[in-house]
């Protein structure tokens, strides 16, 4: 089939969407706030945690806009083909070229990444803060990507997967937004939630979520960032094969094959998130500022 | 004279309701006008030449590929078909080039710089190359009419399908439209509800109706068939399909029984096609 193999037309593609991805005015919007994010932890970063937590930052901006800028990009690419009835190329192409376009929020999320980085070592952490004890630097850089950069490219991706599947316009604002709350409450910063966290992690390995007699204490909480973040990347993937799923034209019986592979690497590589590391929550010995001598 | 499109047996339903009855078809190089009353299959009929709707049964065969065979023989049909759809609804933000663009990157231009000069041509083609920076939306009704049926034109294809091109569009845009399809060496197949667009650019008109093809062959037959049955009278012909007053004060007639004072006219393809439905309510019991 020449439209799945065509290389020249999807490259030719994939520039022509990451052009549009660059000229979305919410992306310049997310990126420009990003911007003042990352000089402020260059500059003047969080006393006790450094940059250690602004992977909130870019996940945010630029991966939960990202869930509507990628939406609004399917859409308008499903116009164009329907505005031109038959195209040779088919909605595969279209998508793989669509998902390349992730690249265009992938490398904002590195540049902050490397900000963050230099801001953490130029500026570390208080004792107070993390790391403390079993964990290392690597950890640390670990949780900034997990939170941070996938992010970034989750999102777009997730707004793909509702372009292809629920392209109605409101429904990928609905979602971004829905996440928000969703995001708040599934930190592991309130108790209740503790439990989901056992068969669903969700973004923290690490918070300032107390104890009895120090409420702001920093925490270590169970699981591996690393493992996590080759979970959210199957989930990428995942995320890329669901929308090829929709093309009327694909071959199914192989997507699905394929997609069956990638969701059960996933289902392994959340397991290994959950249980490897420690299985209880660790205490930092030093107690936060706030603490009652 | 080359075959550029062919249906056997065609036909297409949609749940219970039948689109198009099995149709044979044959489309030669030249311009071929489709008449039809709203909801008599010619969108069907263009859409199934365009390889946007699969039959219900029968082959389609455009350019040689046989498109009811296989994805990849519709793929290498789809590289000869240029099709502008009844209603096009435009990709936001962009502007007439970048939406010719992106279209033609669809279509497989993928060399930057032919691409690019085939998205001027067809733009000056169609008289928007002054616009070729502006933003979609800000265009008129007429202009972004244009635009859609230049993407139709695209890499000079061997089958042109359009849906009622020239909708929204002005006499003299219509006119610089006639020009531009009659100057095209492939197939055109023009669906309309305007007859003298039909009269002055098709070499064939095919009328089709509840998804049959009524009517076959030249204007001139056509027109032939309406022959003797237009007249100018001075009183109004009670039984006649239709009749108006005109600017002279008398009335024109299109069938019944005229009056001693009545004068045979020349007919018009909307007299024609006029008389064709006509017959064909009666025919089948309906108002026309």
């Amino acid at each position: 089939m020449s439209t799945v193999t065509d290389l020249p037309t999807l490259r030719t593609l994939a520039r022509k969407e990451i052009g549009n991805y660059l000229r979305s005015k919410l992306y310049w919007f997310g990126a420009g706030l990003l911007a003042i994010v990352s000089v402020v932890g260059l500059t003047a970063p969080d006393d006790r945690f450094s940059t250690v937590g602004d992977g909130i930052a870019p996940a945010a901006l630029i991966g939960l806009f990202g869930i509507v800028i990628m939406a609004s990009l399917t859409r308008n690419s499903d116009r164009a083909a329907e505005a031109a009835g038959a195209v040779s190329v088919g909605q595969r192409t279209r998508t793989l070229a669509l998902a390349c376009a992730a690249v265009v929020p992938f490398a904002t999320g590195l540049l902050w990444y490397v900000t963050a980085v230099i801001g953490y070592n130029l500026h570390p952490p208080a004792p107070s803060g993390v790391p403390f004890g079993s964990m290392n630097d690597m950890f640390v850089y670990a949780i900034m990507f997990q939170e941070g950069v996938t992010a970034c490219v989750g999102g777009p991706i997730l707004g793909l997967v509702i372009g292809r599947w629920l392209p109605q316009r409101w429904v990928a604002p609905v979602i971004a937004v829905a996440i928000v709350p969703i995001t708040m409450v599934m930190q592991p910063l309130f108790e209740w939630p503790e439990h989901w966290r056992q068969v669903w992690i969700w973004i923290h390995f690490y918070g300032a979520g107390g104890t009895e007699e120090d409420p702001d204490r920093a925490l270590r909480f169970t699981g591996s960032p690393y493992f996590y973040i080759l979970y959210l990347a199957a989930l990428c993937v995942l995320g890329v094969l669901i929308a090829l799923y929709r093309d009327p034209d694909a071959d199914r019986t192989g997507l699905r094959k394929t997609l069956a592979g990638v969701a059960a690497a996933a289902a392994v590589l959340c397991i290994l998130a959950m249980v490897v590391g420690p299985n209880e929550r660790q205490v930092n010995p030093v107690p936060s500022p706030t603490a009652e001598s | 004279m080359t075959t550029n499109a062919r249906l056997v047996e065609v036909s297409k339903s949609y749940g219970r309701v039948v689109g198009l009855q099995p149709t044979d078809l044959t489309l030669d190089a030249g311009v071929v006008g489709l008449l039809g009353p709203n909801g008599a299959g010619k969108t069907t009929l263009l859409r199934l030449l365009a390889t946007v709707l699969p039959p219900s049964s029968g082959r389609i065969e455009v350019a040689g590929y046989e498109v009811t065979d296989s994805h990849a023989a519709r793929v290498e049909a789809r590289r000869r078909i240029g099709y502008l759809p009844q209603e096009v609804v435009f990709p936001r933000g962009m502007t007439a080039f970048g939406f010719l663009d992106y279209i033609a990157v669809l279509k497989e231009w993928t060399g930057t710089e032919t691409r690019h000069r085939e998205v001027h041509r067809l733009l000056e083609l169609v008289q928007l190359g002054d616009r070729a920076s502006m933003k979609i939306t800000k265009l008129s009704g007429g202009q972004r009419r244009r635009l859609a049926v230049s993407q139709a034109l695209m890499g000079t294809p061997d089958l042109v399908i359009l849906d009622e091109p020239t909708t929204g569009l002005d006499p003299e845009q219509r006119a610089s439209l006639r020009g531009i399809l009659s100057a095209l060496p492939g197939t055109v197949l023009l669906a309309t509800h305007q007859t003298e667009d039909v009269s002055a650019l098709c070499d064939r008109v095919l009328v089709i109706d509840s998804g049959v093809i009524h009517f076959d062959g030249t204007i001139a037959e056509l027109v032939g068939t309406a022959a003797g049955r237009v007249h100018v009278t001075t009183e109004p012909v009670p039984d006649a399909l239709t009749s108006w007053r005109t600017g002279t004060g008398q009335f024109r007639a299109v069938g019944g029984r005229p009056g001693a004072d009545a004068v045979p006219v020349e007919p018009t393809v909307e007299d024609a096609y006029l008389l064709l439905r006509g017959e064909r309510n009666e025919t089948e019991g309906m108002p026309s």
